[in-house]
C-alpha cells in the first residue's frame, strides 16, 4: 500500500520533470529519460565509485557526530552545573554557519577526506548535541527516581534511562542532520577533489554534459533517499514503544 | 520503643530557593514497627513525597535521624519505592521493567529468569510479559510496578499515592491485592495517600501531616485496618470522619498562616 503510493509519487515527479524540461526546452535541463539512460551508462564508467566515496564521507561524518554529540548531550542535559558552564559557548557558536570554515579546514587538514568529514561532522554534531541535551534535560524525573530506587547508580541511569529515553529525539536529529550533511557534502566536493558525486556533477557541468550532470544529481538524490529510509526504519524499530497505544 | 523498624526523629529538610530557604519538613518524628502498615495522610504540598524520598535514600539533604533497622537510608538496601505514576520505563517491556532491579543489582541470569517468571505468574501478568506499558491499563501498570518492587524481596515498601489515578473499583481491587501481599510476606509498608477512606482501610498507624512546613500533627492507631472486611462499616466511617476533622483543622491552620 505504502510502496504503491511511493511509486505513484515517483512517477508523478518524473512526469513533472518531463513537463518542465519540455516547456523550458534547454539543453541544461534534459528530459528524465535521457538522465536515466546516462545514469545507467555512467554507473559502469565510474559513477559507482563516486557514489561509494560520497557515501563513505557521509556515513563516517554521521557516525562521528553521534559518537561525540550523544554522550556529550546526555552528560550536559543531566548535569546542571557543567551545562551552565558550557551552555554560553554552545549558545554563541551554534548559530555560526560552520561552512565558512571550509577554506580554513582545507588549508589546515588538506583537501583529502579528512577536511570534508570534519566539516560535515562539525555541523551535524551541533544539531545532535543540542537536541540530545534538551531531550535529556526534559526527561521525566519519575523515571530517574524509580530506577534510582531500584539501586541504580550513575552508569545504570545512563544505560537504562537517559540514553533509551532520548533515543527518539536522537534519531530525529540524525534524520534532520542527514539533509544538512548531504548539502555540505556537495559543497565540499565541488572544490579541490576528483572524487565524489559533487565532483562528478561539477565536472559534467564544465564539460556541458548535462545528461551526465543529471545522472550525478539523480545519484545524490537516491543516496539521500536511501539513507533516509535506513534512519526511518531504524527509528520505527527502536522506538516502537513511542507509537503504541492500548 | 525497642522494636520499631523505621525510626524518624526530628527530621528537618529545607530547600534553597534563590536566597531564601524553604522549610519542607519540620521536626518530623514517628516510628513504625516491623511488619506494620503505616499510612501518611495530608494535604498536597505537605512534603509527603519528599519524606518518602528521604526514607528511600534518594534525598540526603536532611537533618535529624532516619533509621531503618538501625541503618541510614543509604545503608539499608532493602527498600522499594513505588511512585504515583508507577515510574515504569515506557521503552522497556513488562518483562524488562520487572527484572530491571535484579539486572541492576547484578543477579545471575538464571536467577533473574526464575524470579521474574515467578513474580509475573503470581501477579497474573505472565501473558503481558512482552507488552509495553503504553499498551496496558492503569491497574495492570500498577501491578507491574508492584511486581518490579516485590521481585527484589524488600523489607520496607514505600508507596507514594500508588492508587490515586485508578478508577474506584480498580483501586479497591489493588488495595485488597496489597493486603494479600502484606499478609503473605510480612512486609513493612509505608503508604502516602490523600484518600481518607484508603487510609482507614489500610493504615494500622495513620500519620496526619500538616503543611508549610510539613510535620506530623497526629498519629492515630487504627485497629480496624488490615482485616479487609471493615470497608464501609460504622466504625470505619467514624474514624474517617475523625480524620476528616483533623485534616480540616490542618487546612484551617494553613489558611490562617497564609
Amino acid at each position: 500500500m505504502m510502496t504503491a503510493r511511493y511509486l505513484t509519487t515517483g512517477v508523478v515527479l518524473l512526469a513533472l520533470w518531463w513537463l518542465v524540461a519540455f516547456a523550458i526546452d534547454h539543453s541544461a535541463l534534459p528530459a528524465p529519460h535521457r538522465a536515466l539512460i546516462s545514469f545507467y551508462h555512467q554507473l559502469d564508467k565510474g559513477l559507482i565509485v563516486h557514489i561509494g566515496v560520497s557515501l563513505y564521507r557521509v556515513l563516517v561524518s554521521l557516525a562521528l557526530s553521534l559518537l561525540l554529540g550523544v554522550p556529550l548531550g546526555l552528560i550536559l542535559g543531566r548535569n546542571r552545573r557543567l551545562d551552565s558552564f558550557l551552555a554560553p559557548a554552545i549558545y554563541l557558536t551554534f548559530p555560526i554557519p560552520k561552512v565558512v570554515f571550509m577554506p580554513v579546514l582545507f588549508v589546515l587538514l588538506g583537501i583529502g577526506d579528512l577536511s570534508k568529514v570534519v566539516l560535515i561532522t562539525l555541523i551535524v554534531f551541533y544539531q545532535v548535541l543540542v537536541t540530545t541535551r534538551d531531550a535529556a534535560r526534559h526527561l521525566e524525573e519519575a523515571y530517574v527516581l524509580s530506577v534510582q530506587s531500584l539501586g541504580a547508580g550513575t552508569w545504570e541511569l545512563y544505560a537504562h534511562v537517559y540514553f533509551p529515553g532520548c533515543l527518539p529525539e536522537i534519531l530525529t536529529s540524525l534524520r534532520l542532520g542527514l539533509g544538512t550533511a548531504m548539502a555540505v557534502l556537495f559543497l565540499t566536493e565541488t572544490y579541490a577533489t576528483r572524487q565524489g558525486i559533487g565532483y562528478f556533477i561539477m565536472d559534467a557541468l564544465s564539460r556541458m554534459a548535462y545528461a551526465d550532470m543529471f545522472a550525478g544529481i539523480l545519484a545524490m538524490g537516491l543516496m539521500g533517499f536511501f539513507l533516509y529510509l535506513v534512519i526511518d526504519g531504524l527509528e520505527k524499530r527502536v522506538c516502537l514503544w513511542k507509537s503504541l497505544t492500548k | 520503643m525497642g522494636n520499631s523498624f523505621l525510626e524518624i526523629a526530628s527530621l528537618n529538610l529545607a530547600y534553597r530557593q534563590g536566597n531564601q530557604g524553604v522549610q519542607i519538613l519540620n521536626q518530623v518524628s514517628f516510628s513504625l514497627a516491623e511488619g506494620k502498615i503505616g499510612v501518611i495522610i495530608g494535604p498536597s504540598g505537605c512534603g509527603k513525597s519528599t519524606l518518602l524520598n528521604v526514607i528511600a535514600g534518594l534525598n540526603t539533604c536532611y537533618q535529624g535521624s532516619v533509621l531503618i533497622d538501625g541503618l541510614s537510608p543509604r545503608e539499608f538496601r532493602d527498600t522499594a519505592l513505588i511512585l504515583q505514576d508507577y515510574g515504569l520505563l515506557p521503552w522497556k517491556t513488562v518483562w524488562e521493567n520487572v527484572t530491571l532491579g535484579l539486572q541492576i543489582r547484578k543477579h545471575p541470569k538464571q536467577e533473574i529468569r526464575e524470579k521474574g517468571k515467578m513474580i509475573l505468574a503470581k501477579m497474573g501478568l505472565a501473558h503481558l510479559a512482552h507488552r509495553y506499558p503504553a499498551q496496558l491499563s492503569g491497574g495492570q501498570r500498577q501491578r507491574i510496578a508492584i511486581a518490579r518492587s516485590l521481585v527484589l524481596e524488600p523489607k520496607l515498601l514505600l508507596m507514594d499515592e500508588p492508587f490515586s489515578s485508578l478508577d474506584a473499583l480498580t483501586r479497591e481491587e489493588m488495595q485488597h491485592l496489597l493486603l494479600e501481599i502484606w499478609q503473605e510476606t510480612g512486609l513493612t509498608i509505608l503508604l502516602v495517600t490523600h484518600n481518607i477512606e484508603e487510609a482507614v482501610f489500610l493504615g494500622q498507624e495513620i500519620m496526619v501531616m500538616t503543611n508549610l512546613p510539613g510535620t506530623v500533627k497526629e498519629k492515630v492507631e487504627n485497629n480496624l485496618a488490615v482485616n479487609g472486611s471493615h470497608r464501609g462499616t460504622h466504625q470505619s466511617l467514624e474514624l474517617a470522619n475523625y480524620l476528616r476533622q483533623s485534616l480540616y483543622g490542618v487546612m484551617q491552620d494553613v489558611a490562617a498562616n497564609q
